[in-house]
């Protein structure tokens, strides 16, 4: 199977897929790690992706959704952003009833 | 001030028209050599209203769209002016775990 593809399987498998540098329990980078607590600080259930696990998914993510940067948070196989878009949607409210929606969405 | 940190503020004024805007080189936080590696971003702007978060980052990732391909960060807070004077404050950067560039 193609990167592209595979990246594919891996968005649509999930509601909520972040791909992020390290683990939630072992992030490797400050931005992952954040982005990675603030979803779970909603207490809803999420995916992830070690992009260090990965290297063909790694050089190949940012061409995927066209965003240079990691974390990627994905919902319902779309791009939300990078981890200070999930931040901001914690602050002003957003983050823990989009995540909800995205749940619905998927079961549904 | 850095010339990195300059450029950003030139091409950022020339770009959205900042009703208030800040370039923050925060690579000395950070372990590693680097000394223009780590940037946040905070742009508030007109351009900015009626449009989604993701939509105003895709705007500024598309302007420095060389300048990222050699940072290991760039912090980036976008609001319209309503937002900001509610506000007032951008969130603050993580610190990274380790020095290495990945």
């Amino acid at each position: 199977m193609d990167v592209m593809e595979r990246i594919q399987k891996q968005v649509d498998s999930a509601p909520i897929v972040i791909y992020m540098k390290g683990t939630p329990q072992f992030p490797q980078c400050g931005f992952s790690a954040r982005a990675a607590q603030t979803l779970a600080s909603t207490g809803i259930e999420f995916a992830y992706v070690n992009v260090f696990e990965d290297q063909e998914v790694f050089q190949n993510l940012p061409s995927f959704a066209d965003w240079p940067t990691f974390p990627q948070i994905y919902f319902n196989s779309e791009l939300v952003g990078g981890g200070d878009i999930i931040v901001e949607m914690a602050e002003n409210g957003s983050l823990k009833e989009e995540m909800e929606k995205a749940v619905e969405k998927f079961n549904g | 001030m850095s010339s990195m940190q300059k450029h950003l503020e030139d091409q950022i004024k020339l770009a959205f028209n900042p009703f208030y805007f800040e370039v923050i080189n925060e690579s000395s936080n950070h372990s590693g050599p680097a000394t223009e590696s780590h940037f946040k971003l905070i742009i508030v702007s007109d351009d900015f209203d009626g449009i989604s978060l993701i939509n105003r980052h895709r705007k500024v990732n598309e302007l420095f769209r060389e300048e990222l391909s050699h940072f290991h960060a760039m912090a980036l807070h976008t609001y319209t002016r309503e937002e900001w004077s509610k506000k007032q404050k951008a969130p603050d950067s993580p610190l990274c775990h380790g020095g290495s560039k990945s």
